[in-house]
């Protein structure tokens, strides 16, 4: 179990973190989110111990989480991604795993399932810069499981990826998911995050603005979201009952109601209009329009789900 | 804990520089040049002295009292007008052959020598205003003789007459020949064996060879420590490094490895050097092969004895401290080239960077330059800027070991100048160890001086 307290870290009087606290209890994947320059990849580099913080405690299994003594047991990927550019491919890996503790043997049998599974054994002899940026993921991601972790840190996991090789990594991270592992994901990608996550935080400016589980959160929010595409203009209907148009494009009208008898009270009218609907959805806020109302400008006090 | 797994990083880091190509390049071009000056510093006393032949001179009993370059010219024809009635006999010690010629051949002659193709002058003594008068002609061409050797042989022609004048004036031949005893003249240290001209100038350029060698290492390998740090940190590997070590055991590994790395060019270096000084040196087996030098020759073994001599500065106690001295000043600049290398975040940043380090070395180096081999203090006793190359840590590195070799310090004085070192390369150290964890994750502008001085400052 991970368990993250307080952790604060501050560069001269700017706190890059102010206060962060989350643990991870179970198996699975917690979502580390914010804008650019929120803190994540700071507060990462102080849960893995990079960075001296100035405050707080990162425990892993009840112990002070230290890289020099549990290295095998934590993968990073970066997210920006790091590789000796002149250096042969299959040198890099072996170092990486040497330095993770793992002889040679099992660094030759998990850099054999990582490059297949992945499907990168072509490149073993190249040389970094010789590779496309994709390409170079898949090795990085290779290098932070090669030791087979039971830590994994993903920053922006996805990023940069095409579609195929998306797909390829979710299937890893579901695979990382199904054998126990504690995964930290920061993405910009809520659809990901959404796909994967239990529990999340959300970080503003060094300041956490909201957390907790996932599910929990859009509850209580409430289905306030309508999404309606009907054959006829349903715009006077909704304007009768009161209804907030958020957008309205050809294929679909969005609405934010108040309560669900809202709702219901427009679908009445509509049917009672003898307009034919295509599509009457009432739904749970997405994280993506969860962040971006949290992290809206000057907005920092923090929520807490549970 | 802090630097668990450095030999890792030593390891990876050893490797990847020795079998890079930029590194087997720069090693074959730096042993083909010192080779190529080793074996050119041998062959040229061979090559001059094959033109230039040492000429011995010898008593009465045919004891050498002197040695000298013999004279170009060969032969010379004398009109002597002094009425000294000089003896010319003495000519023939110096392998130089005369003719004397009456006052009417004097134009003849002139011409002969004129147009000779050979090394022969004329030389005509006449009185002149209560002195004499002393006029030497020679060919026109100066392929053979030039002015300076008329004039060399004119001095012997000053002493003869001079002699002959004497015994003119009543002394008798004896006690001319008495006066005139061959006096040798030698400058030593009070209590150190007199060391001859050549083995003076062999020292010099040794010494000197030293602490080019030692800073060209130092100073280029030193480097390899900044660029391996600033590309990991550029190329963000560093990132990668750490979710196994902590930052200290990365230089640490990082300066290790290039140290070895250093000191693998160094023996090889030494290694290479000592086979081409031996293969190329006037006695050495190839001379001999091709029949370039003369065996039996005994200025040759009197040279070899000279290098011998000279050659004993490197006793085993003496290599072991230029080696100690060697790793402590490689530490030294390396770890402020790491330090340089963790303060930039682009590579491009780098070059600007390391200004600084460039030119305290180079002060270091021209500081022992300029008070050891220009004759400041020839001696380097008590001078203050030779003491102060010898003690202070930017410099010493390069000025002790030439001053080892040509055995101007103390056991006692060597101890205290790497004690000097010591403790500055583990204040430095600490200093590093200090403020390298929190700038090997700077990204951004490049760090100065005095922020790095203000995080060493805070907890």
């Amino acid at each position: 179990m991970l368990r993250v307290d307080a952790i604060r870290k501050r560069y001269g009087d700017y706190y890059a973190v102010k206060q962060l606290t989350f643990a991870i209890e179970r198996p699975g994947v917690f979502a580390l989110l914010g804008t650019n320059g929120a803190g994540k990849t700071t507060a990462i580099r102080v849960i893995l111990g990079m960075l001296a913080k100035e405050t707080g405690t990162v425990t892993w299994n009840e112990r002070p989480l230290d890289v020099c003594s549990q290295h095998g047991r934590i993968g990073y990927l970066a997210e920006e991604r790091g590789l000796y550019p002149k250096y042969n491919i299959i040198e890099q890996m072996h170092y990486f795993a040497e330095l993770k503790g793992m002889n040679k043997k099992d660094a030759d049998r998990s850099i054999d399932h990582w490059f297949g599974r992945l499907n990168i054994d072509e490149y073993r002899k190249k040389r970094a810069d010789q590779l496309s940026k994709g390409n170079q993921q898949k090795i990085q991601l290779a290098a932070a499981l090669v030791s087979d972790p039971e830590l994994l840190v993903l920053d922006e996991p996805m990023s940069g990826l095409d579609p195929v090789n998306a797909d390829l990594f979710k299937g890893i991270i579901r695979e990382q998911i199904d054998n126990g592992k504690f995964i930290i994901m920061s993405s910009h990608q809520m659809a990901t995050v959404e796909e994967f996550c239990e529990n999340i935080v959300i970080l503003n400016r060094g300041n956490t603005v909201l957390q907790g589980n996932l599910n929990k959160i859009k509850k209580g929010y409430g289905r306030v979201n309508l999404s309606i595409k009907a054959d006829s203009n349903i715009l006077p209907i909704a304007a009768e009952c009161g209804l907030e148009l958020t957008s309205h494009t050809p294929n679909q009208t969005d609405f934010k109601v108040k309560t669900e008898s809202q709702a219901a009270e427009l679908l009445a009218k509509i049917v009672a209009a003898g307009i034919t609907l295509v599509k009457f959805e009432l739904r749970e806020p997405s994280l993506h329009e969860i962040f971006v109302e949290k992290v809206g400008v000057g907005k920092e006090g923090c929520e807490n789900a549970d | 804990m802090r630097t668990k797994g450095w030999e890792k990083i030593l390891k990876f880091t050893y490797i990847q520089i020795i079998k890079s190509k930029s590194y087997i390049a720069s090693t074959v071009i730096m042993l083909v040049v010192f080779s190529l000056m080793i074996a050119a510093a041998n062959f040229l006393p061979g090559l001059l002295s094959s033109e230039s032949e040492v000429l011995r001179i010898t008593d009465d009993e045919g004891n050498t009292v002197a040695e000298m370059e013999a004279f170009a010219i060969k032969k010379v024809y004398i009109c002597d007008s002094s009425g000294l009635r000089i003896d010319f006999s003495f000519l023939s010690r110096f392998e130089v052959e005369h003719e004397s010629i009456a006052d009417e051949e004097v134009q003849e002659f002139m011409d002969s020598v004129t147009t000779s193709l050979e090394a022969v002058t004329l030389a005509v003594i006449e009185p002149s205003g209560g002195g004499f008068n002393v006029r030497m002609s020679r060919p026109e061409s100066t392929e053979l003789i030039n002015n300076s050797d008329c004039f060399a042989l004119l001095n012997l022609f000053n002493t003869a007459i001079r002699d002959s004048n004497l015994v003119n004036l009543g002394i008798s031949a004896e006690d001319v020949h008495k006066a005139n005893a061959y006096i040798s003249t030698t400058v030593n240290v009070g209590g150190e064996e007199p060391q001859s001209e050549i083995a003076e100038v062999i020292t010099m350029v040794l010494t000197m060879a030293t602490s080019l060698i030692l800073f060209t290492l130092i100073i280029s390998y030193g480097q390899l420590t900044a660029q391996a740090i600033a590309t990991e940190k550029a190329s963000r590997v560093m990132e990668l490094l750490l979710t196994s070590v902590r930052p200290l055991a990365v230089i640490i590994g990082k300066v290790l490895g290039t140290l070895l790395v250093a000191l693998t060019s160094m023996v090889l270096v030494g290694t290479v050097s000592t086979v081409v000084f031996f293969v190329f040196a006037p006695l050495g087996t190839l001379g001999e092969v091709v029949g370039m030098v003369d065996t039996s020759d005994p200025n040759l073994t009197a040279l070899t004895a000279e290098l011998g001599t000279v050659f004993s500065g490197f006793s085993p106690l003496n290599i072991v401290f230029i080696t100690v001295i060697f790793v402590m000043g490689f530490l030294f600049y390396s770890l402020i080239a790491g330090l340089i290398g963790a303060s930039v975040s682009k590579i491009e940043d780098l070059q600007t960077a390391l200004q600084p380090l460039i030119l305290i070395s180079m002060l270091g180096f021209y500081l022992t330059y300029f008070s050891t081999f220009t004759g400041l203090d020839p001696d380097g006793q008590g001078n203050f800027l030779v003491t102060l190359s010898r003690y202070f840590p930017i410099s010493s590195p390069f000025a002790l070991p030439s001053a080892i070799i040509a055995g101007k310090m103390s056991v006692g004085e060597i101890t205290l100048s790497i004690g000097v070192l010591a403790l500055c390369l583990a204040l430095f150290a600490m200093f590093v160890a200090k403020v390298y964890e929190h700038i090997i994750l700077h990204n951004g502008n490049r760090l100065k001086l005095k922020d790095m001085i203000k995080l060493a400052k805070s907890k």
